[in-house]
């Protein structure tokens, strides 16, 4: 057998490596038949059609009710939406009306209506309402079993662990899979966000989906090893690479368990400076991934999201949901809230072409020309604030008049929900990104009416040097060590603490483990950056010296080009605890 | 996904026919399946027809809607 028809690649969507023996699972239904029904017997067809839909819909709360205990808020979404499509007259009214006027079975109605339906989805375009239709064939099946009688293939009857192989999982299946008897999944359909992905990740067990024909070669009983941060899957592999990955788990096991030993410690350098390490977010799904590599909090929401999903402006009650939702979650940790910092090229509404996005209407600009627009995600924010953990940072800000005038939307929209007698955090902390070089220069003067900083690195970099970081033949020029940046970046530290603020850094920079010293070194409170990197850089930082790094980089910043400072700080960075970065990212 | 089901629980709340069309397409304004298929591909003009016993009072309500959604 040749070396491809022994490997499947399908999607990675959660981590993790499994071995075992397959258990292939499908969906058997006794075939649909059409069927006439005497006149005098419709009636009674049609409340069978009804108890069935029913005993659906309380299964459904049962459910529920099982799942809030041990899983997932976004699951119960999902069986919610499951009743809703039992409640919907163009289901349910529709497939009685059909009965009655047909003459015909339930079953073979109920099954059209719900063909119809998942056909019609099935060729949508957005992704996200394509995939529906798994949740629609799931309610199709859960009444189709309950009038025809059959019952789900039950999983937990199975010996030993298992890969659990199908087509498409519905969030039915998975809710109702015996953990102790699944070590992984394999799907043919699905992406990342699927329901398979989301409940395995819940679940910790690895998990590769969109496999495509998995189940057509994969048989029950077959040795499987899936490794869900590749994506890749070994059907019946030979005993070296069994115990390759074997090995491998192993490894990544006593990884795991140092991480998550680092996981409960503070970002505290070994003199005693403790920093902030928090996390940045675009998506409320990340929150799992901040929590679980051991995050102190939301250092950069990223808002632009919700603006960019539809081709509409979220409302004010979604955005404060959605906010909400993050701080809860976060709590009591800190969540800094960056307004919407999109160019006027991306907004939903469209407005006139700028030949020059990057220099154009972009960020706090966009917002303070379109106040309403802005004011509704004020609101929103402040209305999250409530929850006592929220922080408010205003991006682009170039110079006081637009810090001014954002803060005085800021105060109108505070009044509005005063008048509304809607409850918010008086006091919530106001910051801004400083990310032009006209804000670092002016610090001193921003520092004194905001409550905190937090250094865009990507963009402050992009401007001070003038060069595009995508645009590869100046690649070099963006350099986050050039003299010019590290001594902005020193002047708006400074700034900031003759002012008694905090100041972090929520750009790149922060991650990368050399300048994450320098940082440090000028005296930095917080560093965020995605959830990933965190255990690196906490490692890095647990094994630094934070006077030795402070006497030395303000040395480092005399000198005159990035390599020079790059040679000079090389020996003074730690050798870490833990040396993550590798076996992470492999 | 939530405007969506507003306007069907807007319009459930009414005896009267609530119909969407968009490009000569009818689609029950009371069911969730029909009107998120809509709602998916945003960006075109969606027309609002309204029959029945409290067709103004719903008209009414689902403007009303519309409005705070447009304003928000």
């Amino acid at each position: 057998m040749s070396e491809e028809r022994r490997t499947l690649t399908g999607i990675p969507a959660s981590p993790g490596l499994a071995i075992g023996r397959a258990f292939v699972y499908n969906r058997r239904f006794a075939d649909i038949h059409q069927r006439p029904i005497p006149s005098g017997n419709v009636e009674e067809e049609i409340e069978r059609f009804r108890d069935a839909v029913n005993e659906a819909l309380n299964d459904l709360t049962q459910l529920q009710r099982r799942i809030a205990v041990d899983i997932d808020q976004d699951i119960l979404k999902i069986f919610r939406g499951h009743q809703a499509v039992l409640e919907d007259p163009e289901v349910v009214d529709v497939t009685i009306v059909r009965i009655r006027r047909e003459k015909t079975n339930a079953e073979y109605i109920f099954d059209e209506v719900m063909r119809g339906w998942i056909s019609s989805y099935s060729s949508i375009e957005n992704p996200f309402f394509r995939e529906r239709t798994a949740d629609f064939e799931d309610v199709h099946y859960r009444v189709l079993a309950k009038l025809t009688g059959s019952a789900r293939p039950r999983i937990e009857a199975t010996e030993g662990k298992v890969v659990l192989v199908a087509h498409s999982l519905s969030p039915s299946d998975t809710a109702e899979i015996n953990r102790d008897s699944v070590c992984g999944f394999i799907t043919d359909a699905g992406g990342q966000t699927s329901h398979t992905a989301i409940v395995a990740r819940g679940l910790a067990v690895p998990a590769v989906v969109g496999a495509n024909i998995a189940t057509q070669e994969i048989t029950d009983g077959m040795m499987i090893i899936i490794d869900g941060n590749t994506g890749m899957v070994h059907l019946d592999p030979d005993p070296e690479t069994v115990g390759r990955y074997e090995e491998t788990q192993s490894q990544l096991s006593v990884l795991e368990h140092e991480l998550q030993e680092l996981h409960d410690l503070p970002a505290e350098t070994r003199d005693g400076r403790r920093i902030e390490l928090s996390a940045n977010i675009e998506l409320p799904g990340e929150l799992e991934d901040v929590l679980n590599h051991g995050a102190d909090g939301i250092g950069l929401y990223r808002t632009e999201f919700l603006y960019l999903v539809r081709n509409e402006l979220p409302s004010e009650e979604e955005q404060t949901r959605t906010y909400l939702d993050i701080a809860r979650r976060m709590a009591p940790h800190a969540v800094i809230i960056r307004t919407l910092d999109l160019g006027a090229d991306k907004m939903p509404t469209q407005m006139p072409d700028e030949a020059n996005p990057a220099l154009g209407q972009r960020g706090i600009r966009l917002c303070l020309n379109r106040p309403e627009m802005f004011k509704v995600q004020l609101r929103a924010i402040l209305r999250a604030s409530v929850e006592g953990n929220v922080r408010l940072m205003f991006p682009m800000i170039s110079g006081i008049h637009e810090l001014r005038r954002a803060k005085a939307l800021c105060d109108e929209a505070r009044g509005e929900l005063l008048e509304a007698g809607i409850p918010f955090d008086q006091s919530i902390p106001i910051g801004i990104m400083v990310e032009i070089p006209s804000a670092a220069l002016t610090a001193h003067d921003l520092a004194k009416e905001v409550d905190f900083f937090s250094i865009g690195t990507n963009d402050l970099i992009q401007y001070t040097v003038a060069a595009d970081r995508g645009n590869s033949s100046i690649a070099s020029l963006y350099n986050p060590c050039h003299p010019a940046v590290l001594r902005l970046v020193a002047s708006i530290i400074d700034a900031a603490h003759d002012n008694d603020i905090w100041v972090g850094v929520c750009g790149a920079m922060a991650a990368h483990p050399l300048a994450a010293c320098i940082l440090l070194g000028l005296g930095v409170d917080e560093l965020s950056m995605s959830p990933i990197d965190i255990p690196e850089i906490k490692s890095l930082i647990r094994s630094a010296d934070y006077q030795e790094l402070k006497t030395i980089t303000r040395d480092a910043l005399d000198l005159p080009t990035s390599e020079e400072i790059m040679r000079f700080l090389k020996p003074y960075q730690p050798r870490t605890e833990l040396d993550v970065s590798d076996m992470m990212r492999t | 996904m939530r405007p969506a089901e507003q306007l069907v629980r807007t319009a459930s709340r009414f005896e009267s026919e609530v119909t969407l069309v968009k490009d000569t397409v009818p689609v029950n304004g009371k069911s969730i399946m029909g009107v998120m298929m809509l709602a998916a591909e945003y960006g075109s003009t969606i027309t609002v027809e309204i029959e029945g016993p409290d067709e103004t009072d719903a008209l009414e309500a689902i403007t009303e809607m519309f409005d705070q959604d447009q304003e928000a």
